[in-house]
């Protein structure tokens, strides 16, 4: 069955609050007729399926804690508990320290919110001074996980990987949490699909994947190792219309994962080499029994740059993705594709009327499964419409099938 | 005096705990190189894709342990209470933001331990010679859908 796009919606100003970025990480998540958006800076709720969007001021949507809201946000949708999830991070305060903040809504009192907040030095007293960047959020069958790294000033300290019982997260009770530290690997990313581990990845090196795994029985996190074919990062370079370098703050840290139908995957923005004339989509396929390589289906074009990749598996195992084509003749535009069993199809959502003038883009985009149509995914995007100011961003909500 | 008493117990015990952990590391040091001999004996012998044993010099581990945490009940926010918090006070202006989103263009800060230099590795050539290039990919033009 050929990709179709069910649903492409571009978020307006009011819907956006002409808060947008053009570093957008725009993230998405549907309950049926309740939809979710967020974004740099701002969030946007529809009660109808998408007919109509309300902003939400995520500066004022709660308490201004540490130094108040500052920028990335994940919002997921748990159909098995019913409940929205929605990650803010907080800007530091004057102690150099912030904080994230894990909010809760319930499906049948979807805009009400209860949160918890967690610090640095509230999960380890010797972490002072230190601050969380880059979430990442997804969930297994019993538990949600968030990963973060962690910096002190501008250096990199660790990446922290937190699981909280989705049980507890979904009554509002008394919470319970786990949380597991390294500092051998940086920017680690969770598999989104279904089961009862989660897998998470992070590069060794350039030749090298290591594979996490946390299980919902466990108390202990484990690890293997993948020898990939060797990739290259660096500078990365797409020049579009005008010589726009829509990559300049592009690096090769690893955006999409997924596992679904005995296969993790993952996925990252690579730099051009002998072989890709522009920076490329590396996907490397994974056995989930036995963790050994499957293949590597990597996206590349001889006429554009791929960026940018997010990833999930629908309910029944396939993937979708979510990402970015541009550079040559064309501005930055949103795609969205699945796998299939021999190779990829994909669709343009939208293309940018602009290219970026600060030449950067990014950090990150989302795709998930959509509740309840188990072949459906949602994937969040966006473009430069009109102009180049970050108030011309366009975020964009889409519902695609295979 | 009964505080310069448990002062001086204090420092007793602090002396006989660094004492300890030295004694300690020296065996395990004796420990990690026969560890290290075993570990480049077993990678020497075994070639395979897929390797159960960490690729970072020193570490061998495959497992690692968590640590646990209270976080408490959760806060209650209501949409009384998220409306009368002042927009002017904590919402930025868009000029302000226009400043914050030329701040977040700039370069990313490197977030985890550096990714270079083991590209040279015989395998990894290998893989590279062996790469067989899957047909590039183009996106169709989709309509809008708006």
């Amino acid at each position: 069955m050929a990709l179709t796009l069910l649903q492409n919606i571009g978020l307006n100003d009011t819907a956006s609050g002409e808060t947008t970025s053009t570093i957008c990480e725009p993230t998405a998540a549907a309950n049926e007729g309740q939809m979710f958006m967020t974004g740099n800076w701002f969030a946007s709720r529809s009660t109808n399926a998408g007919a109509s969007w309300t902003y939400v001021n995520p500066y004022t949507a709660f308490p201004a804690s540490a130094g108040g809201f500052c920028c990335d946000q994940v919002v997921l949708y748990n159909a098995r508990h019913r409940i929205w999830i929605w990650l803010l991070q907080y800007s530091t305060a004057a102690n150099g320290e912030n904080l994230f903040r894990l909010a809760i809504s319930r499906e049948a009192s979807f805009g009400s919110w209860y949160y918890w907040d967690f610090t640095p030095r509230g999960v380890n007293s010797t972490f002072t001074g230190n601050w969380f960047d880059y979430p990442d959020m997804a969930f297994t069958d019993a538990n949600l996980f968030v990963t973060f790294n962690m910096f002190k000033g501008n250096a990199w300290q660790r990446a922290m990987v937190f699981r909280f019982p989705l049980a507890t997260l979904a009554s509002g009770g008394s919470l319970g949490y786990r949380s597991w530290a390294t500092t051998n690997n940086g920017s680690i990313r969770l598999c989104r699909g279904p089961g009862t581990t989660m897998y998470m990845g992070s590069h060794n090196n350039t030749t090298q994947l290591r594979v996490f795994n946390w299980a919902d029985a466990a108390t202990g996190i484990s690890w293997n190792d993948v020898n990939v074919r060797p990739w290259a990062g660096g500078a990365y370079s797409a020049p579009g219309p005008g010589g726009v370098n829509w990559l300049a703050r592009t690096d090769p840290r690893i955006t999409g994962a997924w596992v679904g139908a005995g296969t993790i995957g993952f996925m990252w923005t690579a730099n051009r080499d002998s072989t890709h004339p522009l920076p490329y989509i590396r996907c490397v396929r994974i056995r989930q029994a036995g963790i050994t390589l499957l293949d590597q289906p990597d996206i590349w074009s001889n006429n554009a740059a791929w960026a940018y990749p997010a990833a999930a598996a629908n309910a029944q195992g396939q993937m979708g993705f979510s990402a970015f084509y541009g550079g040559g003749t064309q501005h930055p535009g949103h795609v969205v594709g699945v796998r299939t069993a021999t190779t990829w199809e994909t669709a343009l959502t939208r293309v940018s009327s602009h290219g970026p003038p600060d030449q950067s883009w990014g950090d990150y985009l989302s795709c998930t499964p959509h509740n309840a149509s188990t072949s459906h995914w949602v994937a969040s995007g966006y473009t430069l419409q009109g102009g180049t100011s970050r108030k011309n961003i366009e975020p964009r909500f889409v519902r695609f099938r295979a | 005096m009964a505080a310069r008493k448990s002062v001086r117990k204090a420092a007793k015990r602090s002396a006989k705990t660094s004492a300890a952990k030295k004694g300690a590391a020296k065996k395990s040091g004796v420990k990690k190189s026969a560890a290290k001999k075993s570990a480049a004996k077993k990678s020497a012998t075994k070639k395979s894709a897929t390797k159960k044993s960490a690729a970072r010099k020193g570490s061998a581990k495959t497992s690692g342990r968590t640590s646990v945490h209270r976080g408490g009940k959760p806060v209650e926010e209501t949409a009384a209470r998220s409306r009368a918090r002042s927009t002017r006070d904590v919402t930025p202006s868009s000029a302000e933001l226009d400043l914050r989103d030329r701040l977040k263009a700039g370069p990313r800060r490197p977030a985890g331990p550096p990714l270079v230099g083991d590209i040279m590795t015989r395998d990894a050539m290998e893989s590279l010679r062996a790469e067989v290039l899957p047909k590039p990919t183009d996106p169709k033009d989709a309509p809008g859908g708006d």
